[in-house]
């Protein structure tokens, strides 16, 4: 398990060789970027079994998304939306720190497709995620 | 629907009466319409073994349903009633009924059994153009109404009703108990479990709008309705308003939150958005309000984990879609972060705003502490003018000294808070801070001056220079700037420019060894991220100036640890290492951090590496360093264990 949690949570940082942004190095660290991908490591932990049920699942631009809260015990789903809301914090602020830590802040649309891309196609089969029309689909 | 039944018993009737039934009989009918109801496809058969009806197609309020049969074993029909006894409606279910229609009252009464010791009875009647219904309910299931809520709407998923609903051209009244009712909506972010309650309501039509009132306590049970999560029941509302094409709106209210208060409340909703609302409460219990309400709006904050405890007002008035009034009260209010960074006690606030008028609050408090430092009370008038707020100048206690707070001003533009203020630091001193924070003992006094901190909704700016005394020099801040503080990767830039710092009070404080002497340090270019430092460049060295130099020989091994292995060989092979302090020139020794790797340089260059220490007088010591490049997390780990003491001089 815990290699799936690696590969959720830092995987998509280990992709330069196949990214459609060649130019940036998505691998790059600092300290706030180590900071961000533990918590979006502690996130998981807590968030992988609404993505295994279908509760949770990945939107089409990077992003995490409470896809259907009716399979969450009622009293969760408020932490469970807590939860989403927060890991999306934190992906936003990885997309943006890794494009200025580029020493580019206007690559954060690109840095952010290919995450998207990538943790789509890393994706457990069972998890729900969000085509560009909008539509889930199940992998 | 009642036209369609008479015009059927009348036809039945005529086709049978007087006597009883004599021979099968069978007729179809094409096609029947009446207000918010079609039907097509009629078959009728009546014979010894009942009636047994069928229809093609039958439209209610735009549901519709096909194929739906009617089978009636026990059947009377004549003049003046038609009957059916231990019938069944068969379409997608089987539902098992009776009914009877008077012909002569225009009355039909009619009992579903939907399941076992379910009852659901109907009762419709007319006369002389006035009609009335009544709905009696018995265990009923509210789910089977699902299908007649709107697609967005949260639908009854299960749970029990008990009670009676009436309808009539004057109007509706229902009085109906819930129990263990759950719903949801298709997503599951509206939810209720498990509720208990009881739902009292009326409505009159009154020119065009309906009048209503509403008594609805929710006793048991759990709800969702995103962000909001209520675990239990003790939720009431009482009150009255009216519904129609202007929306819905609440005249009086009265809204009961267990673990929170009550709260006088009006409103309005048109076309899906709130209007006009308008709150008045008193005595607020702030625990439960921060809790239930005010928590899930906060997420990661500074404020989204507190402990709170007091009591409070609101009133509140939001008229055309804006705030008019918010007028706030807190009484014997204390805030603590739950993850302890912060505390304040005694707050008692008072902030009685109205649009377009200057007004005048106050906010007092009695003390807290900001991380481990302590903070003492006060008391300030609040001024606020439209969305401007200023508060007089500030001096707060803070252990032995002062925080003063100048010309603070903040106001918000584009939706975005913006303020700015100047101030300082009087004497604090270092024993009491370094204590309070938990520091090594450190010594002599800080004291700073802040001319102006500017926050523009995105960065904090110190306009001019930030000058602290600490360790009996200066240090001053230029160009600071702090972007996105509160953000998830909030970023500080700095120029430092230290002079003249006692090395003795330093190297003191860290049990380093000792140090005489003066140093200048600065440190351009600084760029924090995440609260650490990814690029600078940074040089410590002597101070000009004529002052005694020593050096104990536990800190040239400390500052040969420093500068890796190589450094200070010249202390341990030669006969110096039999004495205690030595004499020194000059120090000096310089960081250039980028992409974590910091190069090293000293006062001057030597054969494979630079000086660190500089020798001067009787008796001298030179440190030399050899490694120029060392990673920072390197750096700090040696740094740390010299200032934990785990490095003891060698002496060869």
């Amino acid at each position: 398990m815990n290699r799936l949690i690696r590969l959720f949570a830092a995987g998509a940082l280990a992709l330069a060789s196949t990214s459609v942004l060649a130019a940036a190095d998505l691998q790059i660290n600092t300290p706030a970027i180590q900071q961000i991908r533990q918590d979006l490591h502690n996130h998981f932990h807590d968030l992988r079994e609404y993505l295994a049920s279908g509760a949770v699942g990945l939107t089409w631009d990077g992003m995490l998304a409470v896809r259907d809260a009716s399979l969450i015990p009622l009293d969760q789903r408020q932490a469970v939306s807590a939860l989403v809301a927060d890991d999306n914090q934190d992906r936003h602020a990885l997309y943006r720190e890794i494009a200025r830590a580029n020493g580019h802040p206007e690559w954060e649309q690109e840095v952010r497709d290919t995450f998207a891309q990538r943790w789509i196609e890393r994706a457990r089969p069972g998890w729900w995620y969000q085509k560009p029309n909008g539509a889930w689909v199940q992998k | 629907m009642k036209a369609f039944l008479l015009r059927l018993a009348l036809l039945l009737a005529a086709a049978v009466a007087p006597a009883a039934v004599a021979a099968d009989l069978s007729f179809s009918i094409g096609a029947i319409a009446g207000a918010g109801f079609a039907a097509r496809d009629l078959t009728l058969h009546w014979g010894e073994r009942g009636m047994d009806g069928e229809v093609g197609e039958i439209r209610i309020f735009g549901k519709t349903w096909r194929n739906v049969r009617l089978v009636c074993p026990v059947f009377h029909a004549d003049l003046a009633a038609i009957s059916c006894d231990r019938g069944e409606l068969q379409a997608a279910d089987k539902l098992p009924l009776s009914f009877t229609y008077w012909a002569a009252r225009h009355r039909l009464e009619a009992r579903l059994f939907p399941a076992s010791g379910e009852t659901w009875r109907i009762g419709a009647s007319q006369a002389d153009n006035a009609w009335e219904a009544k709905v009696d309910l018995a265990n009923a299931n509210p789910a089977r109404l699902a299908g007649w809520f709107p697609v967005d709407w949260p639908r009854p998923a299960g749970g029990r009703l008990e009670g009676t609903v009436s309808f009539s051209a004057a109007g509706l009244t229902g009085d109906l108990r819930l129990r263990a009712l759950a719903f949801s909506d298709a997503a599951g972010l509206r939810a209720g479990d498990k509720l208990s309650g009881r739902l009292l309501v009326s409505a009159v039509p009154r020119g065009g709008e309906w009048r209503w009132t509403a008594d609805v306590g929710w006793r048991e049970g759990a709800v969702f309705w995103r962000p909001f999560y209520f675990p239990s029941g003790g939720q009431r509302f009482v009150g009255q308003g009216s519904i129609g094409p202007d929306g819905l709106s609440v005249t009086h209210g009265k809204l009961e939150l267990a673990g929170v208060g009550s709260a006088r409340v009006a409103g309005r909703w048109h076309k899906g958005a709130l209007t006009d609302f308008e709150l008045a409460a008193t005595g607020l219990d702030l625990d439960g309000l921060y809790r239930l309400i005010l928590k899930p709006w906060l997420e990661k904050g500074a404020l989204a984990n507190l402990d709170v405890r007091g009591s409070g007002d609101l009133r509140w008035r939001y008229r055309d879609e804006a705030t008019r009034v918010f007028d706030v009260a807190l009484r014997e209010t204390s805030l603590k972060d739950r993850d302890r960074r912060f505390a304040i006690d005694g707050v008692n606030l008072r902030l009685p705003w109205e649009e377009g008028q200057e007004n005048e609050g106050k906010l007092a408090f009695g003390g807290g502490h900001f991380f481990d430092i302590p903070f003492g009370a006060i008391q300030v008038p609040v001024k606020m003018k439209g969305w401007q707020v200023a508060l007089p100048d500030l001096s707060l206690p803070v252990l032995d000294g002062r925080l003063t707070v100048n010309g603070f001003q903040a106001e918000r533009r584009g939706g975005m808070w913006n303020w700015r203020f100047g101030g300082g630091v009087t004497p604090i001193s270092m024993e009491r801070l370094s204590a309070a924070l938990g520091w090594p003992k450190m010594f002599g006094s800080l004291s700073g001056v802040l001319p102006a901190a500017i926050y523009d909704g995105h960065q904090v700016r110190v306009d001019g220079v930030l000058l602290v005394r600490a360790f009996d020099g200066t240090a001053v801040v230029k160009n600071l700037s702090l972007v996105e503080p509160l953000g998830r990767a909030p970023r500080l830039y700095a120029d430092l420019d230290m002079r003249g710092l006692d090395l003795d009070l330093l190297t003191r404080t860290f049990s380093f060894g000792s140090i005489t002497g003066r140093v200048d340090a600065t440190v351009s270019g600084l760029e924090l991220s995440n609260w650490q430092p990814v690029k600078f460049d940074a040089r410590v060295a002597s101070s000009p100036g004529d002052y005694p130099r020593q050096i104990s020989q536990r800190a040239v091994q400390n500052i040969s640890s420093l500068g890796g292995a190589g450094a200070g060989a010249a202390i341990q092979r030669s006969f110096l290492r039999f004495l205690d302090q030595f004499g020194y020139s000059r120090i000096g020794l310089s960081c250039v951090l980028r992409n974590g790797v910091c190069t090293m340089d000293g006062v001057e260059a030597a054969p494979h590496g630079y000086v660190i220490v500089k020798g001067g007088g009787i008796p001298a010591i030179t440190v030399i360093g050899y490694n120029r490049y060392v990673g920072w997390d390197e750096l700090l780990g040696r740094l740390e264990r010299v200032i934990q003491g785990n490095v003891k001089p060698i002496v060869e």
